[in-house]
């Protein structure tokens, strides 16, 4: 922003600013997790901040006012024109007039609805971000952005069955595997078993792999994308008949969300574990199992 | 006792009337014990009836082995006298059974003077003996394993060990007491002719 | 090709392991737990290989091994990381790798152990569990190792520091070591169906090589302090040999047995024998079972030989023993070595390819069976019988019964050798069970010796052996027993010990026919049997002369090729037990207390000689003449101390010495022989005769000494006739003497005409001469002598050929002997008249200048 204004000359720099407290939690934004990090703030929570308009000096504005948002947004990645804003709330800080001085806000959102969690994916985003913008009539209006993170703690599921099936080929393999339940906190780890009733195939080893799939759209335009978060090799060699395998997959290393289900008609993201065993000619056997995440704690 | 065998020349044992295994199974162990560990016999002068081939062969491998034919020596092929040198002597040889009648000293003296020996050692009656008679010596070394002699009442196995120096001989006679071996030892000196 | 390909990745594989070890030790230098984490796995990352051969991964292992000690190290130092173990523990767990997350897992599980931050138990039985993971046999295998050898130290044993109520006790380590020695086997057992059939027999071996690593397990296992007695027997034992029952592979059954007995104590073998012996029962018939229980035999000899007290009340190892080896010998078919089609060609007969059973396994476990129970128990003959009697069931199934009905039973046998050698097996035993056999028979008897007479099975057993080894048992046991010097001292025990010995006592279906029997070995075995008749010993003469009578019957049936060997000696044996007789006949008489009169009287041990002369005489008349001789003497000596009751027996001996030289002896220095021995005997040591029946005997013997072929025969023996006449106390003849010499002197005179060198003759007459004038025969007067003389002088001066030297040295000899009987002081007044001097001129410088 501060690259354009100088170039529009607008004549002022914005800044927004949240009220925290030290020990407020920060998540990474972006995919890759690499990118600056920001507050966490959960569904109900107040936020609040400063806002900021540092005028260069003998400069004015002549605006039609001041004003501040705190948005929920979808946005699909590969279509700029496809955002969608679920939520939106606008707070006025100044009336339209002339800006001649620096000035700063205090603003604050209160117990503000925030159900959906911060999610960056393959095709879509959901984000929330606090907008301060200065509305002018015959210029482009001046704004400045900053993101916040949502997460919303979830009760454990009352009902948390084993997840037990049997699976094989026909006179050539028959596995029966088991995990110890079908809904897991982010930072649970998977426990069960494999257990070979049949072998033919020469298996070379077996992984467990979790698997992210995240759908778009609804009906006939919707897309969906699968990508593996995560290999782990369970077994390494060929194991003989009534051999069991113990499974024990800790969740806490890799980089996962809750489950979500049908955002704002807009997208899914769902887990799935993926057993695969694969045989001495590199042939994969696999077997998919969706499994519940949710979130226990923030961070 | 074996200290004093290296003082003399060489040894000669005097032996025979074994049997082996017609009338005695083996000599008596204290014998075997005597003999068998020992090199310094040079000659073995046996009076005959080995028994068998078992027997000969261990005289054979004691030393020089002088055999004559005993009655019971049907099998073997030895001279019925025999006469070796030894150190000054000549030393006649016979089992003893041609010596009629059987042990006569006249009928022994008739065949020393055949072989024309100074020492005539015989056999066949299963009883040992050392004698002199006009500067001859007569020595029968008896059965080494005692074997039986019908005309013979008490058996006593013997054997004899002969040391020759110059005019001397020292004779060592074993006898089996109670299964040990005694010895006695007799000297002969021999009176030249002149 | 392969070996040098094998060598580029294992040095590859090791650049690589040093490399990450270096980062490794510097990431734990600086503290950095996670860099060292890394380095760490990426340096196991090289066991993942498939590549390497067991002997070249053992290699690498070694290596890791030794590296990951560090960090093992690196982490007990809680200080240094201030990490929680829990956490540790659990973050090696996030690798993607199964290989490397397992070695770290462990590695880190050691720690924690360790720092006894949790259970013990709980950390072990995870890691175990964990393992799983891994079901490539060879790494599976090497990572069991790393897991035992990381923890062995760390095991909530009796009395370790690592034992608590929540830290486990010895029941935990005890299941942790066996889980992974379950593991592990299977593991193993895997190998061989890993590649190509191709391969197998390389992988095989390899496999072997590879065995310790699962031994590795028992050998904690044994050393486990809570392993008493009862806990092994009641829990280990009974777990590992389910085990290894179900590996269903044979080497693993046969390594595992082998382990079981050589990592545990012979005091927990003794308690489990029968739960080992059954479990080795079952096990897979490709097992060979011979090695197993050899080595558990040779221990448990050693150890109870030193140890008598250890055997628990109402354990019979004995028994246990026989039991289990008789249901290996009850099996229908004595396993063929490797694993072929079972069934068939058992015992279908001779005929077929039937060889193709092998009992040799068997018969040497039974060896090794037989020297154990020596061991055990020397005394106990009973026992040796009945593994002589299985190794018989055995080798009856295979090679037909040893017998027809009426086998030999303990002391009831009718016949020493009934039924012998025709009621045999169908076939001989050959090849290696041969020497098995012999052993069998051979060591009993040089610990038991002379008790192997009671044993039912023995002689069955020897059946099976062809004639040349069956020959050789019966030659080293009648050698044992002399060596022994062990008396035979009862007539059963001379029966059965002769129908033992049958091969030598008499020809058998097999024996070889004559001309193939090397005489000389023959005539050695047939004077070893003489011996043992010198064993036969008693006080009692009824005994000793019962058994001769029993050798002497067992004798007959060995044919004139035995019997001149053999009846000679029982002969001498026989008279030799005549004194005792007499001596027992008088004591009986006169009434002497505790002294019965004989049953085998003199008579009957008299006749019993006679028969056996008689035999002899068509065989070796020769030695049945001196033996008729013999028993003359002898007779003749009884017949001194009971005048008259034994001159008829004495007269018939002597009677048939002579017919046996009228009708046997052809050869004319045999007769010559012949008849100087009825001269000895007679002239000097038979005295008991009725004149008419000596003047009989003497008359006969002499004309047979003047119907000798050549004339010096006749000659010389008339002279040794001469001493009937003259000898004999009762029956002195002067005259006859007389007419003997002179008789002998016709005779040299005519063999002179033929050839002069017959002029010895002349000398011995001479010397017979000067014998009876010595002897005073007054008939034999000096001028005999002295004409006598001048005749051999004359004979041996005017005769000068080299064959004169021998009578002239004689004549000379005799001629100074009496030179000597009239030199000496006083001079021998018989030979006053007698001139010498006109002899002895001439004949002795003959004599001198020889």
């Amino acid at each position: 922003m501060s690259v354009l204004s100088q170039i529009f000359g607008s004549g002022c720099s914005l800044e927004v600013q949240f009220d925290h407290e030290p020990q407020r939690k920060m998540a990474p934004l972006g995919r890759d997790r690499k990118g600056e990090k920001a507050l966490i703030y959960s569904d109900g929570e107040d936020v609040s901040g400063s806002a900021m308009v540092s005028m260069k000096p003998g400069k004015k504005i002549d605006h039609q006012g001041v004003k501040i948002e705190l948005i929920g947004q979808v946005d699909m990645l590969y279509d700029r024109s496809n955002s969608y804003d679920f939520f939106s709330i606008t707070k006025d800080l100044e009336p339209p007039g002339t800006l001649v001085e620096s000035k700063s806000y205090k603003w604050k959102f209160s117990s503000v609805d925030k159900q959906h969690e911060t999610y960056y994916g393959i095709n879509v985003r959901l984000r929330y971000l606090v907008r301060l913008t200065i509305v002018r009539n015959y210029a482009s209006n001046i704004l400045k952005e900053m993101d916040f993170v949502v997460q919303n703690l979830q009760p454990a599921p009352e009902i948390n069955n084993s997840l037990k099936m049997e699976v094989g080929i026909e006179d050539c393999l028959h596995i029966e595997f088991e995990y110890d339940k079908t809904k897991y906190h982010l930072k649970d780890v998977v426990v069960g078993k494999v257990y070979f009733m049949l072998v033919r195939i020469k298996i070379k080893h077996m992984e467990l792999d979790i698997i992210r799939k995240e759908t778009t759209g609804s009906g006939n335009s919707g897309t969906s994308d699968s990508e593996t978060i995560s290999k782990f090799e369970i077994m390494d060699g060929a194991p003989v008949r009534s051999e069991c395998i113990p499974v024990r997959l800790y969740l806490s290393g890799f980089d996962l969300t809750p489950t979500y289900r049908n955002v704002q008609n807009k997208f899914s993201v769902k887990y799935f574990l993926n057993l695969v065993l694969v045989d001495e000619e590199d042939r994969r056997y696999f077997k998919q199992q969706e499994i519940v995440l949710w979130r226990k704690k923030i961070g | 006792m074996g200290s004093n065998f290296t003082d003399f020349g060489d040894l000669v044992l005097l032996i025979g009337d074994f049997h082996i295994p017609q009338r005695a199974s083996e000599m008596p162990s204290c014998f075997q014990e005597l003999l068998y560990p020992t090199d310094k016999i040079r000659h073995v002068l046996c009076t005959g009836n080995v028994g068998s081939k078992a027997v000969l062969e261990q005289l054979k491998a004691l030393g020089n082995l002088h055999i004559v034919k005993g009655d019971m020596d049907t099998g073997f092929d030895f001279p019925e006298t025999k006469v070796v040198h030894i150190g000054d002597f000549k030393v006649g040889l016979i089992h003893g059974h041609q010596v009629i009648p059987w042990g006569d000293r006249e009928a022994l003296s008739y065949w020393q003077r055949k072989l024309d020996c100074d020492v005539l050692v015989s056999g066949h009656t299963h009883k040992d003996s050392v004698a002199e008679v006009q500067g001859k010596f007569f020595i029968n070394p008896g059965s080494a394993t005692g074997a039986f002699q019908s005309f013979c009442n008490e058996v006593v196995p013997s054997f004899m060990l002969m040391a020759v120096q110059g005019p001397n001989i020292v004779l060592y006679v074993y006898q089996e007491k109670e299964g040990k071996a005694s010895v006695v030892m007799s000297e002969l000196t021999m009176k030249r002719d002149t | 090709m392969m070996e040098q390909e094998q060598e580029r990745l294992l040095d590859e594989a090791t650049a690589v392991v040093k490399e990450q070890a270096f980062y490794m030790k510097r990431a734990i230098d600086n503290e950095n737990i996670r860099d060292a984490l890394k380095h760490a796995s990426n340096m196991i990352c090289e066991l993942r290989t498939s590549l390497l051969s067991p002997k070249n991964y053992y290699d690498l292992y070694m290596q890791v091994f030794q590296e990951l000690q560090h960090l093992a190290g690196f982490f007990t130092e809680r200080q240094r990381h201030s990490r929680k173990m829990s956490d540790l523990y659990e973050s090696v767990q996030h690798a993607g790798n199964i290989l490397p997350r397992l070695y770290l897992l462990i590695t880190v599980g050691a720690s924690y152990i360790k720092s006894k931050e949790a259970p013990a138990k709980d950390i072990l039985k995870d890691m175990t569990e964990l393992c799983k993971g891994v079901q490539h046999p060879m790494r599976g295998l090497f990572l069991r190792y790393y897991l035992t050898q990381m923890c062995k130290d760390k095991l909530p044993d009796t009395g370790s520091e690592y034992e608590s109520e929540e830290g486990g006790s010895v029941n935990d380590a005890f299941d942790f070591l066996l889980t992974n020695f379950t593991e592990a086997t299977r593991l193993w057992a895997r190998i061989q169906h890993s590649g190509s059939a191709k391969e197998r027999q390389r992988r095989e071996r390899e496999r072997h090589d590879l065995r310790v690593l699962v031994g590795a397990n028992l050998v904690r296992l044994s050393q486990l302090e809570g392993m008493t007695r009862d806990f092994y027997a009641d829990v280990a034992l009974p777990k590992i040999l389910e085990e290894m029952a179900s590996t269903k592979d044979t080497m693993a059954q046969q390594y595992l047995l082998d382990c079981i007995i050589q990592v545990f104590s012979d005091e927990c073998h003794l308690r489990t024998l029968d739960q080992f012996l059954s479990a080795c029962m079952r096990v897979l018939p490709s097992v060979d079972l011979k090695p197993i229980l050899v080595n558990l035999m040779k221990r448990l000899a050693n150890f109870v030989s030193a140890n008598p007290d250890a055997v628990p009340e109402g354990v019979d190892i004995f028994g246990l023993f026989r039991r289990h080896l008789n249901e290996l010998i009850d099996r229908p078919v004595p396993a063929p070595p490797p694993a072929t089609a079972p069934g068939a060609t058992a015992i279908n007969g001779p005929t077929d390819r039937g060889s193709q059973v092998d009992p040799s396994g068997l018969l040497e476990l039974q060896v090794a069976f037989l020297t154990f129970t020596l061991t055990l128990y020397p005394e106990r003959v009973d026992y040796v019988d009945l593994i002589l009697g299985s190794t018989v069931t055995l080798l009856s199934r295979i090679y037909g019964s040893p017998s027809g009905p009426g086998v030999a039973t303990n002391g009831k046998d009718k016949e020493a050798s009934g039924g012998g050698g025709e009621g045999g097996p169908k076939r001989k035993l050959e090849g290696k069970g041969v020497d098995s056999v012999v052993e069998l028979l051979a060591t009993p008897l040089k610990s038991l010796s002379l008790s192997i007479l009671e044993m039912d099975h023995y002689t069955n057993l020897m059946k099976f052996l062809n004639f040349r080894t069956r020959k050789q048992v019966a030659i080293s046991m009648v050698r044992t027993v002399l060596a022994a010097g062990t008396p035979l001292d009862e007539p059963d025990a001379v029966q059965r010990f002769f129908s033992f010995i049958t091969p030598l006592i008499r020809d058998e279906e097999d024996s070889p026919l004559d001309e193939e029997v090397d005489a000389e070995e023959f005539a050695s075995e047939q004077q070893q049997v003489c011996r043992l008749i010198h064993a036969i010993r008693h006080d009692d003469t009824d005994q000793v002369f019962a058994m001769y009578t029993t050798a002497r019957n067992a004798f007959g049936k060995g044919g004139p090729r035995r019997m001149v060997h053999t009846l000679p000696p029982t002969v001498a044996a026989a008279l030799q037990l005549i004194p005792r007789i007499q001596q027992r006949e008088i004591d009986a008489a006169s009434g002497i207390e505790g002294v019965a009169p004989p049953s085998y009287t003199l008579k009957k041990v008299f006749q019993f000689v006679h028969r056996t002369c008689t035999e002899l005489v068509s065989c070796a008349p020769e030695v049945a003449l001196r033996l008729f001789l013999q028993a003359a003497v002898m007779a003749n000596k009884c017949d001194a101390i009971n005048p008259g009751s034994f001159e008829p027996i004495c007269y018939e001996f002597v009677t048939q010495a002579l017919v046996c030289y009228e009708e046997e002896l052809s050869d004319s220095r045999a007769q010559f022989q012949g008849i100087l021995m009825m001269v000895g005997t007679l002239s000097s040591h038979v005295t008991c005769l009725e004149p008419d029946n000596y003047d009989t005997l003497a008359a006969n013997i002499t004309q047979h000494g003047a119907k000798l072929l050549k004339k010096p025969d006749q000659c010389r023996a008339i002279l040794v006739c001469s001493h009937l006449f003259w000898n004999n106390p009762l029956r002195r003849n002067p005259q006859r003497v007389l007419e003997c010499l002179q008789k002998a002197l016709k005779i040299a005179d005519v063999a002179i005409q033929s050839s002069p060198a017959h002029v010895a003759l002349f000398v011995e007459i001479l010397d017979k001469y000067i014998y009876y004038y010595e002897q005073e025969n007054h008939h034999i007067t000096v001028s005999y002598i002295s004409h006598l003389m001048e005749l051999c002088n004359e004979q041996v001066t005017y005769a000068d050929e080299d064959s004169m030297t021998e009578p002239r040295k004689n004549f000379n000899a005799t001629l100074n002997y009496l030179k000597k009987k009239k030199a000496q002081l006083p001079p021998d007044a018989k030979y006053a008249e007698l001139d010498l001097d006109k002899l002895s001129t001439s004949t002795l410088n003959n004599g001198v200048g020889s």
